[in-house]
């Protein structure tokens, strides 16, 4: 863990594993909840509007100014985060859909049935 | 804590409520495979909209909700007509998914609306 004394710049990137991740090694660490979460607990991932601002020591805190998504999952006590930029949302979503449809497979899947069937005249 | 039975009424007012207070509404989905549910959550900590489904088909409305989620926490400005078009958008790549063809023809139409400055 990064001492209090380092500015704040070495802190943002000392955060490593757990915590802030980029968008691909935040979809992995997404898979790895997903495969624990089928043996027990709730996953949540959490969707929220990000507006950089500067930091206190003027440094900021991200590469731009624009408005982008930060994606959060958190299992238990791990969690994971990433920032997501506009340019990227495309590509992420796409993953991140996969993702979800493709270990979301507790949900039941219903059938509709017909139980009475109408005879054709 | 509300929850709302159907999903569209869900989806619609869930967007709404992002579009009235874009810096504190957050989109929260919890997923428990052991008891097979999945909970969605939109508030802005005043407002709280659920909704709880345990079905398989939902999530291809909510693939949609967090594409439009994600797209209009990412634009410069969030507003109805700003929600608007990224809605058509995801429309027109819905369409080009289920039938390449046609949606190819509808959106060399259209021309490819882009968000305005």
């Amino acid at each position: 863990r990064a001492s209090p004394s380092l500015p704040a710049a070495a802190l943002l990137s000392a955060t490593v594993g757990m915590g802030r991740l980029s968008n691909d090694a935040f979809l992995a660490g997404l898979d790895k909840h997903f495969s624990n979460v089928r043996k027990a607990g709730s996953l949540f991932i959490t969707f929220k509007r990000y507006v950089p601002t500067p930091g206190k020591f003027g440094v900021p805190k991200s590469d731009t100014a624009e408005p982008m998504c930060l994606v959060r999952a958190k299992l238990g006590s791990k969690a994971i985060s990433t920032l997501v930029h506009e340019k990227d949302v495309t590509r992420f979503q796409g993953s991140l859909g996969t993702t979800m449809k493709g270990n979301m497979d507790g949900l039941k899947q219903v059938e509709k049935k017909k139980k009475e069937r109408k005879a054709k005249p | 804590m509300v929850y709302i039975s159907n999903l569209e009424s869900f989806v619609e007012a869930g967007q709404q409520l992002f579009i009235s207070s874009p810096g504190k509404t957050r989109y929260l989905v919890k997923y428990r495979h052991v008891d097979a549910k999945l909970v969605l959550k939109v508030t802005d900590d005043k407002v709280c909209l659920k909704y709880k489904t345990d079905r398989q088909d939902d999530l291809k409305r909510i693939d949609r909700l967090n594409a439009f989620f994600m797209r209009l926490m990412c634009a410069e400005t969030v507003t109805s007509e700003t929600a608007q078009a990224i809605e058509a958008l995801i429309q027109e790549e819905d369409m080009m998914q289920v039938a390449p063809k046609a949606a190819a023809a509808s959106v060399a139409h259209s021309g490819g609306k882009k968000k305005k400055k």
